[in-house]
C-alpha cells in the first residue's frame, strides 16, 4: 500500500507546500500594510509628530493608549489631565487656558488608575485630575478589568501579529481598497493619521489625547455603526459584562478606591471626581432594572464622603445635555463633556475655573448644542455631523432650541 | 515553543526536517540521534534555557540507573534496590519543583508555622519525562530493555514532539524505533501522514478549541469574581470546558503524533474519542490513553489490580486515581477531581459486577443502554471538570453549588432563543417558570456547544481519518466507529487542497498564541 501512494504523496506534499508557501507571503504584504500604516512606530517618536503635525492616532495592532498617553504626558506637562476609561475622551486641551492631557483610555479600573496617578506623578505633578468614576469599578466586574502592568509602545514588531490585518478584512473591519491604498502608500485621509483605527476609521487621538470620531459622526467611515442604543441595551438587559447585575459595592474596590484617593491627597494632587453620564434613554432603563444596579444609588451617597469635589452627572438631562450629543449608549460627546466641564468650572469648590476658556466655552455649546462632535479647525471646515445613531436627531442646526438649559448639580 | 507559534512552524521546523534528511542520507544512526538530541534540547530551552541541564541531567541519571539495573539482572536484591533508588530520586525530583510548595502550605496550616522556600519555578515537562524515565527504569528491572545505547534513549526521552505534553511514551513504544538497524528517515508517505495529522490538529487548537474558551472563560472568572452561577450557566461552561480541553489537548497529541511521523517515528495514541465513551472506564480508556495505561501498568497492577478481591481492588483504584489528580496539579481540586473519578470507577466496576450477578449478557449492549452510558459518562467527566477548571476551592464549589441547582434553576433566555421560543420567555414566567438572562454566557455559546458536541459524538476522530495509514501506535479502528469512506484520508488531490486550505486558514488565524492547556501540568 506504501508503494501505492508514494507517488500520489509527493502530489500531496507539493500542494500543501503551495497552501502554507501563501503564508510567507501574506505575512509580508501584512507587514508592508502595517508599517505604512504607521503600526510599528514608537509613541514617543508618535507623540513627537503630533505636536509638529497634528493628526490622528489610532493603533489597531496593539493596545498602546497607555503608553501613548504617558509618553503625551511626558512631552507636554499638564497642569490638567483628565483620567478614566473611553468615556472621558471627549474632554478637549482647547477649551484649557492652561496645558492639558487626556489620559482616558489609561485607567480601565480603580487600582488601574492608581498606578496611572503614581506614573504620571513620578513624571511631573498635575494640579487637578479629572476623574471620571465608571460605576462598574465599585462592582465585581471591576476585578476583571485590573491591568497586568504590560503596555506596549507600539514599536515592537511580533511576528504573532503578523496575520491580523486577515482577520479585519474577513471580519469587513478594513474594506479591500483601503487596504491596498495603504499598501501602495498613498495617504487615504485629508488629514494626517497614524496607526491602522486611525487611517481606516478616521478615529484617533489628537495631540491633546483626546479621540476625535470623525469617521462615525460626520460618516466617513463607509461601515455603519451599531444604531440608537441597542448594544447597550442587549448587556443591560442580560447583565452582561460591564453592566452586570451587582446590589452592593464590591468592598475590595471600594478599598482600592479609597487607596487612591489617599495617594492624591499625600501628593496635593486635588482630584475632581464625577460619575460620567449614559444616554437618559439607558438611564431609564436602568432605573427600570429594579435592585440590579441598587450598587449605584449606594456610590452616589458613598463617593462624596471619600471625595469631597464630586459630581453626579449621571442623568444627562439634569444638565441640559441629551441623547443626541452621545456617541453611543456608553460615550459622552464633545458637547456633553462640555457642558459637565462648564458645571464643574462654575462651582468655585472646584478650583477649576481660572484654567478655562469660558468664551470657548459658551460659545462652543451655543453653537454646537444638540452635537456630539466639534471638527478640528485645521482639519477644515467642510465635515457635516450626520444623525449617526439613527435617533433622529436634527444635526443641521446649529443650536437647538431648549437644549442649552443647564442645571448646576454638584453632589457635593 | 509552542507547536502553535509562527516560530516553530517557519523557523524551527523546516531546517530541523532538513539537517535530519541530509542526517539520514548522507550521515550515521549516531549523527541522525545527535540531530534530533540537539533540536529537541533547543525546543526545550527556549522556554527556560538553565532547565535544560535538568533535563539532561536527568537523562544521564536514569540512563546509567537503567544501565546498572540490567547489569545487575542476575542478583534481583541488588537490582530492586537500584530501581527503589531511582524511583526515589525521579519522584523527589517531581516532588521538589511541583509539590514543595503545596506540601509546605498544608505543613504551614497544620503547624501555624510561616515556612517559606521562595518561588520555586516549575520546569516545563517534568511530570511528562520524570514519568517516562521511572516507566524505563521498571521495564529495565523486568527484563524487558535489551539493547539500547545511550544515544537512543536519550533521543526517545528529549524527542521534542512528545517532549512537553505528552503522549507519554515508554521504553517499547521508541526506543527500538530509534535502535534499529535501520534508523528512521524522510519518505513522503510519512510526511504526507504527518503534516496532515499536525495540520489537523493545528486546525483543532486554533480554530476549535481556542474559539471556545471565549465563552467558558467569562463563566469561570464570574465564579472566582464570587458570581452565584445558574444551573444552566454551570452547565454551560462545565460541558464548554470538557470539550474545550478534549479538542486543546487532543489537537496537542494529533501534532505530536504528526511531527513524530514526519520524523518517521510512530508515537502512542492518546485519544479515541472519549466524548463517546459508554461508561467512565471506557473513557478512561479513550481519554489520555498513554496516561491510563500508565497508571494501570505501573500503579495499578503491582498494588494488586483486582487480584486481590473486590475491596482491594477498589481501594487501588481510589488510590491511583488520586494519584493522577495529584499529578495533574498540587492543589485540592485536582486531587478532589482525581478522587471523584476513582468514585465513578468504583461505581461503574461495582454496577458491572452487579448486573453479572443478575445474569444480565454485558457483550450485547442496546441501542437505548449505549446512548444513556454515553450521556451519563459524558455528564459525570464534565461535571466534575468544574474542579479540573477551577482556580482555587472556592472557585469550584461555587461552580458545583451551580450543577447541583443550589444558585437556582432558572432557564436562559439565550437557551430560549436558540429554540426559538424567546416569544414564549413571559408565558413561562407567567406559570411560574424563571426566565432570566444569564449575565456570563455570551452570545452564542448555546449554539456553538451544540456544534461541538456533534463533531465530538458524531464524527470520526482524526486517527480514524488517517486510520489506512496506521498514524499511530497501538491504534486499531474498530469496525462499527468512524468508517466513513468518504473521510477517510488518502494522498489525493482533494485531500491536498482541504488540508492545504485548513492549513493556510489555521496559520493565519493562530495571531495570538494560547498555550496548551496542558502545559500546566
Amino acid at each position: 500500500m506504501s508503494d501505492q501512494y508514494l507517488k500520489t504523496a509527493r502530489t500531496y506534499l507539493w500542494i500543501l507546500g503551495l497552501f502554507l508557501a501563501l503564508a510567507p507571503i501574506i505575512g509580508l504584504v501584512n507587514y508592508t500594510f502595517l508599517r505604512n500604516s504607521g503600526e510599528f512606530e514608537p509613541v514617543d517618536k508618535v507623540v513627537k509628530l503630533q505636536l509638529q503635525n497634528g493628526g490622528l492616532y489610532f493603533s489597531a495592532l496593539n493596545n498602546t493608549i497607555h503608553a501613548y498617553k504617558l509618553a503625551l504626558y511626558r512631552a507636554v506637562k499638564p497642569k490638567i489631565v483628565a483620567l478614566g476609561s473611553s468615556r472621558v475622551w471627549q474632554f478637549r486641551g482647547r477649551y484649557f487656558t492652561v496645558p492639558f492631557v487626556n489620559l482616558g483610555g489609561a485607567a480601565q479600573s480603580l487600582n488601574e488608575a492608581e498606578l496611572v496617578l503614581r506614573k504620571i506623578t513620578a513624571i511631573h505633578k498635575p494640579e487637578i485630575v479629572l476623574l471620571n468614576l465608571d460605576p462598574w469599578w465599585f462592582g465585581n466586574f471591576g476585578g476583571s478589568l485590573i491591568g497586568n502592568g504590560q503596555y506596549p509602545n507600539g514599536s515592537e514588531f511580533r511576528l504573532d501579529l503578523l496575520f491580523l490585518p486577515c482577520e479585519w478584512l474577513l471580519d469587513r473591519k478594513i474594506s479591500i481598497r483601503n487596504f491596498c491604498q495603504t499598501l501602495a502608500g498613498r495617504e487615504q485621509n485629508p488629514f494626517p493619521s497614524m496607526g491602522v483605527f486611525a487611517a481606516v476609521n478616521r478615529e484617533g487621538f489628537y495631540q491633546d489625547g483626546s479621540l476625535y470620531n470623525y469617521g462615525r459622526v460626520f460618516g466617513l467611515f463607509r461601515k455603519k455603526g451599531v444604531p440608537k442604543f441597542s448594544s447597550t441595551e442587549h448587556q443591560i438587559r442580560s447583565g452582561q459584562e460591564i453592566f452586570s447585575y451587582e446590589r452592593t459595592i464590591n468592598p475590595k474596590r471600594w478599598a482600592d478606591f479609597v487607596s487612591l484617593m489617599k495617594y492624591a491627597k499625600a501628593q496635593n494632587i486635588r482630584i475632581i471626581t464625577f460619575l460620567g453620564p449614559f444616554p437618559a434613554k439607558i438611564v431609564d432603563l436602568m432605573a427600570s432594572m429594579g435592585e440590579n444596579y441598587a450598587y449605584i444609588d449606594e456610590l452616589k451617597v458613598t463617593i462624596p464622603e471619600v471625595s469631597p469635589h464630586n459630581y453626579d452627572f449621571l442623568d444627562p438631562r439634569e444638565f441640559g445635555s441629551s441623547d443626541c450629543e452621545f456617541l453611543d449608549g456608553l460615550h459622552p460627546g464633545e458637547i456633553t463633556s462640555l457642558r459637565m466641564l462648564r458645571i464643574m468650572g462654575r462651582d468655585p469648590a472646584s478650583g477649576l475655573s481660572p484654567y478655562l476658556d469660558w468664551p470657548q466655552i459658551e460659545m462652543t455649546i451655543s453653537q454646537y448644542s444638540g452635537k456630539a462632535m466639534v471638527p478640528v479647525h485645521s482639519f477644515g471646515p467642510q465635515y457635516k455631523e450626520i444623525d449617526f445613531l439613527e435617533l433622529g436627531c436634527n444635526k443641521k442646526c446649529a443650536d437647538k432650541p431648549g437644549s442649552l438649559k443647564t442645571s448646576r448639580r454638584p453632589s457635593s | 515553543m509552542l507547536f502553535n507559534s509562527y516560530i516553530f512552524i517557519f523557523m524551527f521546523l523546516p531546517p530541523t526536517l532538513l539537517g535530519f534528511y541530509f542526517m539520514g542520507r548522507f550521515g550515521s544512526q549516531t549523527a541522525l540521534s545527535l540531530w534530533l538530541i540537539a533540536a529537541s534540547l533547543l525546543f526545550y530551552s527556549w522556554w527556560n534555557p538553565p532547565y535544560v541541564v535538568l533535563l539532561i541531567l536527568s537523562v544521564l541519571f536514569n540512563f546509567g540507573l537503567g544501565a546498572l539495573i540490567t547489569k545487575a539482572a542476575a542478583r534481583p536484591t541488588r537490582s530492586k534496590l537500584i530501581l527503589t533508588f531511582g524511583i526515589f530520586c525521579n519522584v523527589a525530583l517531581l516532588a521538589y519543583y511541583k509539590y514543595a510548595g503545596f506540601l509546605v502550605n498544608i505543613f504551614n496550616e497544620i503547624s501555624r508555622e510561616h515556612l517559606d522556600l521562595g518561588k520555586i519555578f516549575l520546569p516545563l515537562a517534568i511530570s511528562f519525562f520524570t514519568l517516562q524515565q521511572i516507566s524505563f527504569l521498571v521495564d529495565a528491572y523486568r527484563g524487558k530493555t535489551s539493547k539500547f545505547n545511550f544515544l537512543s534513549y536519550a533521543a526517545s526521552v528529549t524527542f521534542f514532539p512528545h517532549l512537553i505534553a505528552g503522549p507519554i511514551v515508554r521504553y517499547r513504544d521508541l526506543v527500538p524505533q530509534f535502535s534499529q538497524s535501520s534508523p528512521p528517515t524522510v519518505n513522503a508517505l510519512d510526511l504526507a501522514v504527518g503534516f496532515t495529522l499536525f495540520c489537523l490538529g493545528l486546525f483543532k487548537k486554533v480554530i476549535l478549541a481556542d474559539h471556545l474558551a471565549k465563552f467558558v472563560d467569562p463563566v469561570f472568572a464570574g465564579a472566582s469574581a464570587g458570581t452565584p452561577v445558574s444551573f444552566l450557566e454551570a452547565w454551560s461552561a462545565n460541558i464548554g470546558f470538557f470539550v474545550q480541553i478534549y479538542f486543546d489537548f487532543s489537537a496537542y497529541s494529533d501534532m505530536a503524533i504528526g511531527l513524530g511521523r514526519i520524523f518517521g517515528i510512530r508515537l502512542p495514541v492518546n485519544f479515541n474519542s472519549p466524548l463517546k465513551s459508554v461508561n467512565i472506564m471506557d473513557f478512561w480508556r479513550r481519554w489520555h490513553i498513554t496516561l491510563s495505561e500508565f497508571a494501570r501498568d505501573y500503579l495499578y497492577f503491582p498494588l494488586g489490580g483486582s487480584r486481590k478481591g473486590v475491596p482491594r481492588q477498589y481501594l487501588n483504584l481510589m488510590i491511583i486515581m488520586t494519584i493522577v489528580g495529584l499529578w495533574h496539579g498540587p492543589a485540592w481540586t485536582f486531587i478532589l477531581w482525581g478522587m471523584l473519578h476513582g468514585l465513578f470507577l468504583i461505581t461503574n466496576h461495582f454496577w458491572l459486577l452487579l448486573r453479572r450477578s443478575w445474569g444480565h449478557d454485558l457483550s450485547r449492549p442496546t441501542v437505548w443502554g449505549t446512548w444513556l452510558g454515553r450521556i451519563i459518562t459524558f455528564l459525570c467527566a464534565a461535571g466534575v471538570n468544574a474542579l479540573f477548571r477551577a482556580d482555587n476551592m472556592t472557585t469550584a464549589i461555587n461552580m458545583l453549588k451551580g450543577l447541583v441547582g443550589l444558585n437556582g434553576f432558572a432557564l436562559s433566555l439565550e437557551s430560549l432563543k436558540l429554540l426559538g421560543l424567546e416569544n414564549f420567555a413571559s408565558s413561562l414566567t407567567g406559570w411560574g417558570i424563571q426566565v432570566v438572562a444569564m449575565p456570563l454566557v455570551k452570545g452564542y455559546f448555546f449554539d456553538t456547544l451544540l456544534v461541538y458536541l456533534f463533531i465530538a459524538f458524531f464524527f470520526p476522530n482524526t486517527q480514524e481519518i488517517m486510520s489506512r495509514f496506521e498514524p499511530c501506535l497501538d491504534f486499531q479502528l474498530k469496525e462499527h466507529e468512524g468508517t466513513w469512506p468518504w473521510l477517510r484520508w488518502k494522498p489525493t488531490l482533494a485531500w491536498a487542497g482541504l488540508t492545504g486550505f485548513v492549513a493556510l486558514i489555521s496559520v493565519m488565524l493562530m495571531g495570538r498564541p494560547n498555550p496548551f492547556l496542558y502545559f500546566q501540568f
